[in-house]
């Protein structure tokens, strides 16, 4: 017994932060088995050719401020988790949604964060009984710079 | 010695303020018969001079290194004990650190190519819900608007 005490107390002293139920990063997300990640760097962003426009909406405003994009994809098992990782992460962030749609089965929520200099973040999740979708933008943009996105 | 130096004396002594030729005197005079009132400094004065025993220094000193050793062997004791217990634990957070690292997701280059398409697609799904959104939103305020022209119509109607 007198081994077992402190042999407990070592183990639980170094292994404890390991377990803390510490509030997780979006990206850390792409660690959860069956998720499709795709990530854009500024490096990789500024290799690609300038998007102008998408379907017709002028996307030159926006682009241009991008520092990074991340995609996450999930379906079935992965879809659960990844939807309930992303919940808790939002409500860590304690932000309230741009906007949010349901249709036929399909939530999406939309969010601007605001950080520190070009680490503004605006999210966009959509949640569908088996696949929930992340895209996650971050750069210097401003919600005006969204809304450019929409159709005048 | 009069009752009044002897006084004085021993009040520098237990002062610690006398003198060794003082101390001395005190001591001889102990040394003889002394009045009632003066016995428990007797007893004292006796004491002190006493001699001890002269192997005593050397078996104080024996004694201590025997104590010095006994507390630092107990030291090494504890830390060679812990040794496994930490092994262990080393062991277990590479293990856990190394589990993590094999359940990362594998991550694929992109090509510029492939990052254009992903960066297009992401803006348009963007653009896509954004518009979708603002339509229902546009329905709404339509179909509200429209409610509430009802309920005036009717207001009117009755007036």
């Amino acid at each position: 017994m007198k081994k077992i005490i402190p042999l407990l107390l070592l183990i639980l002293t170094f292994t404890s932060p390991l377990y803390a139920q510490k509030v997780k990063e979006i990206s850390e997300l792409s660690k959860i088995k069956g998720v499709t990640v795709v990530q854009i760097n500024k490096q990789l962003l500024n290799l690609i050719p300038k998007i102008d426009q998408v379907n017709g909406i002028d996307t030159n405003q926006l682009s241009g401020k991008l520092e990074s994009i991340l995609i996450l994809n999930g379906e079935d098992k992965a879809a659960t988790q990844l939807g309930k990782e992303m919940q808790l992460i939002l409500k860590s962030l304690k932000v309230e949604p741009l906007l949010y749609a349901s249709d036929e089965g399909e939530e999406t929520t939309m969010y601007y964060v605001e950080g520190s200099k070009k680490e503004n973040q605006f999210i966009l999740f959509s949640q569908e009984p088996d696949e929930v979708s992340i895209i996650v933008l971050k750069g210097s943009f401003t919600p005006q710079d969204i809304s450019t996105l929409v159709n005048k | 010695m009069d009752q009044k130096k002897l006084d004085h004396l021993l009040t520098r002594f237990y002062q610690g303020e006398s003198s060794l030729e003082e101390e001395a005197l005190l001591e001889s005079y102990f040394s003889g018969d002394v009045p009632k009132a003066y016995q428990k400094d007797k007893q004292l004065f006796l004491a002190l001079s006493s001699t001890y025993p002269e192997e005593l220094d050397e078996r104080l000193e024996r004694f201590m290194k025997k104590e010095v050793a006994k507390q630092r062997n107990k030291k090494t004791f504890f830390l060679k004990s812990l040794i496994p217990y930490a092994a262990a634990v080393i062991i277990m957070a590479f293990g856990i650190h190394f589990y993590r690292e094999q359940t990362k997701a594998p991550q694929q280059e992109l090509t510029v190519e492939e990052a254009y398409n992903h960066t297009y697609q992401a803006l348009q799904t963007i653009s896509c819900k954004l518009n979708k959104g603002n339509k229902e939103i546009a329905l709404a305020m339509n179909k509200q608007t429209d409610a509430v022209q009802r309920v005036l119509n009717k207001v009117n109607l009755k007036k």
